[in-house]
């Protein structure tokens, strides 16, 4: 992804220049090479300070619903996964096509920053991919790791190594396809489990859950003008945090989500606690294919999957 | 001669400390170490660079319940809840010790006392934990405190070889050391050749950033281009005001049912959109950029005007749980690099 | 941490199960008038909240209800195609098929919450959901364990 750098520089350059976008959101470097962070760029002279690598996770199109009211273009750097997210967004009529220019960028897999920390928990200078491994190139030396067992878990399953559409596609499209199929076996062993142990399991899940919000801040799917946890009346949040408020958050954020959600496990990445929220978003993702014949990667249908029925729909309530 | 705690002797130095007191303890669960109440000896753990929660939890908790009210045939009842019990908190690393002076400022000093924090404050042991091998993101030097420093514990632990080299500063200290007493031995140790060795110990980060004279450079800064600039990458999450073990901003709030109910004192988080809003819908910060500015203003600048100090101790944790990079560390970098000519004076 | 954990030391000693039932207006609350004015007996376990419809129950009113006391939970609304409002069971149907099957997921017995279609003219059958949905709440006993503790 590194050498797409220049080119990205040349672009964003030229699209600030003449006023194709008024700013232009993408990445800088962060403190560290596994942690590279938004930037916002508002004259071309910022370009120096991009950035690009296989750490760059975040998001951006999420940033586009802090800039409604006004009336400026705002270009975005998007991989696949961010152009679904942005496809959110679209579909939720929340941003207009017009006001957004969408930088397209081909993504193979980006890396899982905590797990590359486990390996090497400072001084990562660079990744360097050699097929189905990958070197991470250390101030101490080199290691070689299977590359699949380092990238986020999104990305195993990737149907978008191409974003769907764009305004100008940064390089050349990379053959598609995922690594992995998606067979929601972290969610069916959970299911095995008895009713008690995943009780516990959540519990203790939820006992560490600080409502940070953070989860729902990052997720494309939560962008409802007014969220329901920020309103005083009616109080379906109290402020206080006990076990039951905290399982409330996590039922009620799962719900809103449910057939919504793009599976990009932003949610997931961000929480400072390690909450595995996918595990509760798959779940229902898991549930809809089944029940309701929406694959996930249909996601976002143009009505959502909780938004109708099909009179045939399966019936277990007689 | 010195007290020196023997590696081994660690579960039962903990057993022991269970005798007389609750024990709140760093445990790995689920691949983060957090601080939390245990009964386990044995699932308590040492070899973390920090806990991801802080021990400000366990004297400001994240909802107090500060009484109760009932109505009963036209009358209110309250009853006013009481923080009881003896506790000891294991393993604080010398940067937390910091913070939790700096919290005690807030809570103890000027015309009103916060009886909840204080109770705790009070009743509660702390056994410091100086750190061998400061981490990537550990900046404590930069605020004064040293891998090694023990000002905020009662007890303070430094792993040496095979054990824990001990001191003690407090009184509380000072019992804690008697109820373990049969399992620290005296020997033959230079304290201060050991303290002074932790002291010495490189802290990348912290050693090459300074904080002098940012408190002064931000009086002009309150317009600075600045926090137009850091703002907009912000989530407006609470990640980094809730794990920070110096934040102190909170909210109170009735939870009430039927004819029955409860004062509740919670956390709250400047980075939130409605924190300051009004019941009239107006909110003074009604963006990131004062929200962002609130955050770091307090911590570098407005606590400094009242207590003498920042409002930081380079715990590392915005650093590294802050999903965007919106550090205290960038902050001051940024800071120091802008040039405040230019720039407007304001009133 | 942030969260305490209480002790949930219950007796079941003369303990009836809590019975929350959320029932729409047209049709299955119709169906427990039925049965009260046909003098068909069920058992008292049940407190009925009316809703305009089954589409009405958001699905945090089902957790809340289990957090604050309650040891089972029934929703009752009109059978498929015949809604009042023609088609908002069907989208309950949707959402409960979901949340049935989440609350599963996070440890709640399955058999304590339940949906059900009752008729206005199923007076009986409201009888028989009722009495079934005590039993089994019956013999799994209250629902202390999978309640959380309480800010209160």
């Amino acid at each position: 992804m590194k050498e797409k750098l220049s080119e990205l520089k040349e672009t964003v350059a030229r699209l600030l220049k003449d006023r194709t976008v008024d700013f232009f959101i993408a990445y800088q470097a962060g403190h560290s090479q596994v942690e590279p962070i938004p930037f916002f760029l508002t004259t071309a002279e910022h370009v120096e300070n991009l950035f690009l690598n296989n750490f760059c996770a975040h998001n951006l199109s999420k940033y586009l619903l802090d800039y409604l009211a006004g009336d400026e273009v705002v270009g975005v750097l998007a991989k696949g996964c961010d152009l679904r997210a942005l496809k959110r967004l679209l579909t939720d009529h929340r941003v207009e096509r017009g006001r957004v220019f969408v930088v397209g960028l081909p993504c193979i897999g980006i890396y899982d920053r905590k797990k590359v920390q486990e390996v090497y928990p400072a001084g990562l200078v660079e990744v360097v991919e050699e097929g189905e491994e990958v070197i991470l190139r250390g101030e101490t030396g080199d290691k070689r790791v299977p590359r699949k067992e380092y990238l986020l878990p999104r990305c195993l399953t990737c149907p978008d190594h191409n974003p769907e559409f764009y305004d100008l596609l940064l390089g050349e499209k990379v053959a598609n396809g995922p690594l992995a199929e998606e067979d929601y076996s972290d969610v069916r062993a959970l299911e095995e489990w008895a009713p008690g142990e995943r009780r516990r399991y959540w519990t203790r899940q939820f006992e560490r859950c600080l409502r940070c919000y953070a989860c729902r801040n990052v997720c494309p799917a939560c962008n409802c003008r007014v969220c329901c946890f920020d309103v005083a009346e009616p109080r379906w949040l109290g402020k206080g945090t006990s076990l039951d408020e905290q399982e409330m958050f996590h039922f009620t954020r799962a719900m809103h989500v449910a057939g919504r959600c793009t599976g990009c496990g932003e949610c997931e990445r961000v929480c400072p606690v390690n909450i595995p929220l996918m595990k509760l978003n798959k779940k229902l993702a898991k549930d809809i294919g089944a029940l309701f014949h929406v694959p996930q990667a249909e996601i976002p249908t143009e009505v959502e999957p909780l938004g109708q029925f099909r009179l045939g729909d399966p019936d277990e309530f007689n | 001669m010195t007290k020196v705690l023997p590696q081994g002797k660690l579960k039962d130095f903990l057993k022991d400390t269970m005798d007389k007191y609750s024990l709140v303890a760093p445990v790995r669960e689920d691949g983060v170490v957090v601080l939390k109440p245990t009964a386990d000896p044995e699932a308590v753990v040492t070899d973390y660079l920090n806990t991801v929660t802080s021990p400000k939890d366990f004297f400001f908790p994240q909802t107090e319940r500060m009484f109760r009210f009932q109505k009963t045939e036209g009358k209110i009842r309250v009853e006013e809840t009481t923080w009881q019990g003896k506790r000891v908190i294991f393993g604080v690393r010398p940067c937390d010790l910091g913070s939790l002076e700096l919290i005690d400022r807030v809570f103890q000093e000027g015309e009103y006392e916060e009886t909840y924090y204080l109770a705790r404050r009070e009743n509660t042991t702390v056994v410091g934990l100086a750190c061998s091998s400061p981490g990537p993101t550990c900046f404590c030097t930069t605020f004064g405190i040293t891998p090694g420093s023990p000002e905020g514990a009662d007890l303070m632990l430094y792993p040496d070889g095979e054990g824990f080299v001990v001191e003690v500063l407090t009184e509380k200290g000072e019992a804690l050391a008697q109820q373990t007493e049969t399992l620290l031995e005296d020997q033959d140790v230079d304290l201060a050749e050991v303290k002074g060795r932790f002291e010495g110990l490189k802290v990348p980060l912290g050693d090459h950033l300074s904080v002098d004279g940012v408190a002064a450079k931000l009086d002009g800064m309150f317009e600075h281009p600045v926090w137009a600039e850091l703002s907009p990458r912000c989530l407006g999450c609470g990640i980094c005001t809730y794990l920070c073990p110096t934040c102190h901003c909170f909210g109170m709030t009735d939870e009430v049912r039927g004819d029955q109910g409860v004062r509740l004192r919670c956390w709250d988080s400047c980075q939130f959109s409605d924190f300051t809003r009004m019941a009239g819908g107006h909110n003074p910060r009604p963006t990131k950029k004062e929200r962002v500015r609130q955050r770091f203003m307090h911590k570098l600048n407005y606590y400094v005007h009242r207590f003498g100090r920042y409002l930081c101790t380079g715990c590392g944790r915005c650093l590294e749980k802050c999903p965007v990079g919106l550090t205290m560390v960038h902050v001051i970098e940024k800071v120091n690099d802008s040039g405040t000519r230019e720039v407007a004076v304001n009133e | 941490m942030s969260v305490e954990r209480a002790g949930t030391g219950v007796s079941t000693a003369g303990w009836e199960p809590k019975i929350i039932g959320f029932c729409c207006n047209w049709c299955s609350y119709a169906g427990a008038d039925l049965a009260g004015t046909s003098r068909i007996p069920y058992p008292c376990n049940i407190r009925i909240i009316r809703v305009p419809c089954s589409g009405r129950v958001n699905p945090q009113f089902v957790l809340r209800a289990f957090q604050r006391g309650a040891d089972g939970v029934l929703v009752a609304g009109c059978h498929p195609g015949d809604c009042h409002y023609s088609t908002g069971n069907y989208f309950t149907r949707r959402r409960f098929l979901l949340v049935k099957r989440l609350l599963e997921y996070l440890g709640i017995e399955p058999r304590r919450f339940q949906v059900r279609w009752i008729s206005g003219s199923e007076g009986q059958k409201f009888a028989d959901v009722v009495a079934e949905i005590t039993e089994q709440v019956k013999a799994l006993g209250p629902a202390k364990m999978d309640k959380m503790r309480d800010v209160m």
